[in-house]
């Protein structure tokens, strides 16, 4: 008999991976290179992999006819639990590689925390995705690094995507997730984001309150990006009720 | 020295070719190139590149530049004297009944 992690914990994690995977999708056949295409469209399809591995266990759990599709492409933006940072926009490149590197150092411990979970179901999902998280980490911490420590083109468009996405971390980091740790999650993630940050020489800025102004005016901004990311891809499974091809 | 393996593509990232070792191989076979902006980076590129499909446990890439090839005009200069020397082949040994096919 398998203990259940909370549904609102899986839906946090599985609505992250899978707007933040649809992010990632959009930059198919757009890459700044062919092999970048390629290497980032892999991430994409990993982390819609993930949530889909999620999403099936809480639709098996819920029962009355929910499905994966049903709870990623029919249900309303409001009921998503994604931490805001999932539905950032790309802007670009520097802007897609942070939020990766930001979101794979919270996603880590969650992932390495489930592997051990006697939630078995959820546990067999962490194995794989813990894996892929950290191939994630590593490629965006070098893009990251490589932005930071380029050009002065290259390091002006970091520190944009600094300023428009560190404001976001609060909320990410004060989510609470079943069977993790918070306080040691965040520390964790303070101290591989200080190396991260000296590697790519740019300073680290203070994380702000998350009860504060700024960070409440950045998830308000990141929840209407996310408005407009559902709307589209819902689009298709909406218009045609059980498409398939 | 200047060929096509120096080729750098529009950004200016140098050409790599890109060995891979699979699980079953003891050696990298020759499975390709790709553009990237160092060794490094490189090396990330041919992991989603090259083993998306689990075809291997260990990638080498080394800058096409670095490789010296044979002149291809001279490919049949080079190579063709080899083919009326039969006796370079071990095909004129008896092999004795006991040994059978070999």
């Amino acid at each position: 008999m398998s203990t259940f992690l909370p549904e609102q914990s899986l839906l946090t994690l599985a609505d992250t991976c899978l707007l933040s995977g649809h992010r990632l999708s959009e930059w198919c056949g757009h890459g700044p290179a062919l092999e970048e295409d390629i290497a980032l469209t892999n991430t994409a399809l990993d982390a819609i992999g993930q949530a889909r591995g999620l999403l099936q266990i809480v639709a098996a759990r819920r029962g009355g006819g929910a499905t994966e599709d049903s709870l990623a492409y029919l249900r309303d933006a409001a009921d998503f639990c994604n931490v805001a940072l999932a539905s950032a926009t790309n802007v670009d490149y520097a802007h897609t590689v942070l939020r990766s590197m930001l979101l794979a150092a919270w996603q880590i411990p969650i992932w390495d925390a489930w592997l051990t979970s006697a939630d078995r179901d959820v546990a067999a999902v962490a194995a794989n995705a813990a894996k892929e998280a950290r191939v994630q980490w590593r490629q965006a911490r070098d893009w990251v690094v490589r932005f930071g420590d380029g050009t002065d083109e290259s390091r002006r468009r970091l520190l944009a995507a600094i300023d428009a996405q560190w404001p976001l971390c609060p909320e990410m980091l004060a989510t609470p997730m079943a069977g993790a740790d918070a306080a040691v999650n965040q520390q964790q993630w303070t101290d591989a984001m200080a190396a991260a940050f000296a590697d790519a020489t740019v300073p680290m800025p203070a994380l702000l309150p998350a009860a504060s102004e700024t960070v409440a005016a950045a998830v308000g901004s990141a929840r209407l990006a996310r408005a407009e990311l559902l709307a589209e891809m819902q689009s298709l499974a909406r218009q045609h009720a059980g498409a398939t091809w | 020295m200047s060929n096509a393996a120096d080729s750098k593509d529009s950004r200016g990232w140098p050409l790599y070719q890109v060995f891979i070792r699979s699980k079953a191989g003891l050696d990298h076979k020759h499975v390709g190139s790709l553009h990237a902006s160092d060794a490094q980076h490189a090396v990330t590129l041919a992991r989603d590149v090259y083993t998306r499909r689990q075809e291997g446990v260990s990638i080498w890439v080394v800058p096409s530049n670095a490789i010296t090839a044979s002149d291809p005009t001279q490919k049949s200069e080079n190579f063709d004297p080899m083919a009326n020397k039969i006796y370079r082949h071990p095909t004129f040994y008896d092999i004795p009944e006991e040994i059978g096919h070999m």
